[in-house]
């Protein structure tokens, strides 16, 4: 990093220490002195989030300038003098050996995420909606003209939990990272195949670190958003963050020729991971912009889940309401995420919805007034995915360099949201 | 009223000091204040160094016309008083001990009656919120570690203190006790000798340290300046078994 650019981050956090302070902004430089823009306390704080930012302890800073500090650009001159480049606390034992990105790719951005990997997996079993419609006793083509589903996918044998650490891992070579190199685990799932400990068990598959957090994330359709966010904020403090959505509701929802048991014909299972990264590890890194959720409770009695009296559980909605409803949501997401970064929603390449059923993608489409084909989904194919419905569809797109995208989704509760990604360095 | 000083910190070119008196048979801390500075619109009036310097640490005052002030949490400890007159006694190792063991924080509650907000370096507490501004610690020796360092410019350095306690989990307060401050600076005029001294002065407490934390005041907000927060500071080290100056 050039002196200049090391000066430009020591500014920012002078910046950020006095806003944290409730001080109004300063008009500082490289030849601002610390006496006259910190007081000790501040300068405390500011050293913390220097220390923070190089990967080194507080104690390193201080021995490399000397425990004087005189202007913000001496002080950058005795950390460049002293070797020391930004870094995110990645060891260098935590790269994998294959390729050699250097350390210094990990140089943070305060606060920014990058989607380094994503990855996908569906059941081998597919169900054609032949077979869904014969067990409703429903007439060939009802739910393919009702849903817009031509087909779901069902574990049956397989182990969805296998299939998750699966994609994890594929996500981990994709960005030429060991496990150690994660910070934390966000499981979501709106239709967990374990009732607890998901997130646990997922992080021993996969062999993470003890000391990495394993969390479950909630927010049914829209919770890999959820954990999106959650993830751009807990890259404050650590490099790398998995997120895995992982969906079997074929465990829950038992067809059956009754409104629940058609409800339940609409979902599929699925498994999906991404990496989120402080810092673009590899050129196909995508920025996450912004990312914005919304809740709505008073909406909730539109979709309700209740356990069933014989086994699994039952989901009732309002099938027409909801369905305007999410559209609606969904469209407002993806404008106020566009809005709040100067973009028209003719400027988006693409967008990634979520499907509730197979139509919601094309209506989605028609009320952004973009072209069908910009709005990607796999719904029609798969089934509602629950909360893996966005990285699936991201998976099975055709690659593609352009951009900005956005991937929006709603969800039970009602919640909703809407992330906005670039390819900005 | 005779109080025991017990803290004795700096503030600017001031000293705030703590003490400990008698009251209904208990020993309660006390912050006195001058009363010249009763109508100044924040109570960080210290004591002039004229008045103060040649005294010490468990030195018995009289406080003189003391008045309670109006409560202004968490410096529930505030007292006016016209003066202080030593009694040229100073207060025995029995009472030493009694003193920092009453004022030890109590488990299970927050320190100062109020949960205290963590940044990343520090810790503070809101104004206008809490029920003391000063408790006592056990802390071992060995949990200390001292850093010093300049803003070139700054009337003096910046001492600091990491306590390796669950609750502060290293953060960095920092260090008001004048007497350790002094000792720090008639060691050596250098960073590095200044942490040596602190840390060998601190050595030579014995295996248990007590820590006095203690509140800073806020200040009003002015133009450009929210209120400021009440940090958390070390403002005195004792020797737990042997309690000396």
């Amino acid at each position: 990093m050039s002196s200049h650019a090391i000066v430009a981050r020591l500014l920012d956090r002078l910046h950020q220490v006095r806003e944290l302070l409730g001080q109004e902004l300063l008009a500082a430089d490289a030849n601002t002195r610390f006496v006259d823009a910190l007081d000790s306390m501040g300068f405390v704080e500011f050293l913390a989030l220097v220390a923070e930012d190089y990967g080194v302890p507080v104690e390193t800073i201080e021995q490399a300038a000397g425990r004087r500090y005189g202007s913000v650009g001496e002080f950058a001159a005795a950390l460049d003098a002293a070797g020391l480049s930004f870094g995110h606390n990645i060891p260098p034992q935590a790269r994998s050996a294959s390729d050699g990105i250097p350390a210094s790719a990990f140089r943070t951005q305060k606060a920014s995420a990058w989607l380094a990997a994503t990855a996908a997996k569906l059941p081998a079993n597919r169900q054609p909606a032949s077979a869904i419609n014969a067990l409703l006793h429903r007439p060939p083509g009802w739910l393919e003209e009702h849903a817009g589903i031509e087909a779901r996918y069902l574990w049956g044998e397989d182990d969805p939990l296998d299939a998750a650490a699966h994609t994890a891992q594929d996500c981990l070579r994709q960005a030429e990272l060991s496990p150690s190199a994660v910070g934390a685990l966000l499981v979501t799932s709106e239709a967990p195949p374990l009732l607890t400990g998901l997130a646990a068990a997922l992080h021993a598959r996969l062999g993470l670190p003890t000391g990495s957090a394993a969390l479950e994330i909630g927010g049914a359709c829209t919770g890999f958003l959820s954990a999106v966010w959650t993830a751009q904020h807990l890259l404050s403090d650590m490099a790398a963050v998995l997120v895995i959505a992982i969906e079997a509701p074929s465990r829950w929802l038992p067809l059956s020729p009754t409104p629940v048991g058609e409800a339940a014909a609409l979902f599929g299972d699925a498994a999906a991971a991404c990496l989120l990264t402080a810092q673009s590890v590899c050129g196909n890194s995508l920025y996450l912009r912004d990312i914005v959720l919304g809740t709505d409770g008073a909406a909730g009695p539109l979709l309700r889940v209740e356990m069933a009296a014989g086994r699994g559980a039952e989901l009732h909605m309002d099938g027409i309401a909801l369905a305007h409803r999410a559209v609606r949501t969904m469209a407002e997401s993806v404008q106020n995420v566009c809005t709040r970064n100067s973009l028209a929603v003719d400027q988006l390449a693409s967008v990634i919805a979520h499907g509730g059923n197979g139509r919601m993608p094309a209506l989605l489409a028609r009320r952004l007034d973009l072209r069908p084909q910009q709005v990607h989904s796999e719904t029609t194919r798969t089934g509602n995915l629950g909360s893996t419905s966005l990285p699936v569809a991201w998976s099975a797109r055709t690659p593609s360099a352009s951009h900005p995208v956005v991937w929006a989704a709603v969800g039970a509760g009602l919640q909703w949201g809407a992330a906005l990604f670039d390819a900005r360095t | 009223m005779d109080m025991v000083l017990l803290d004795w910190t700096r503030m600017g070119k001031t000293y705030c000091l703590a003490g400990v008196v008698r009251h209904n048979g208990q020993l309660r801390v006390v912050r006195p204040l001058p009363i010249t500075g009763r109508t100044a619109p924040v109570r960080n009036i210290g004591w002039s160094p004229f008045l103060m310097d040649g005294h010490s640490r468990w030195e018995i005052f009289e406080l003189i016309h003391p008045e309670s002030a109006d409560p202004c949490p968490p410096h529930l400890e505030d007292l006016w008083v016209r003066g202080m007159r030593s009694r040229r006694i100073f207060a025995d190792s029995a009472l030493r001990r009694a003193i920092l063991q009453a004022t030890l924080a109590q488990p299970g509650e927050p320190w100062f009656g109020a949960a205290l907000t963590t940044t990343r370096a520090s810790a503070y507490l809101m104004p206008r919120t809490g029920l003391r501004s000063l408790i006592s610690l056990v802390v071992p020796a060995h949990a200390i570690q001292f850093t010093v360092s300049w803003r070139e410019g700054a009337p003096e350095a910046d001492y600091r203190v990491s306590l390796a306690v669950p609750e502060l989990q290293g953060r960095s307060l920092p260090v008001k006790d004048h007497f350790l401050l002094r000792r720090a600076e008639l060691a050596s005029d250098a960073a590095e000798g200044r942490i040596q001294a602190l840390s060998f002065a601190v050595a030579q407490m014995g295996e248990q340290v007590v820590v006095r934390l203690g509140l800073s005041r806020s200040f009003q907000s002015t133009a450009g300046r929210a209120e400021s927060v009440c940090w958390l500071m070390a403002d005195g080290f004792f020797s737990f078994n042997d309690p000396q100056c």
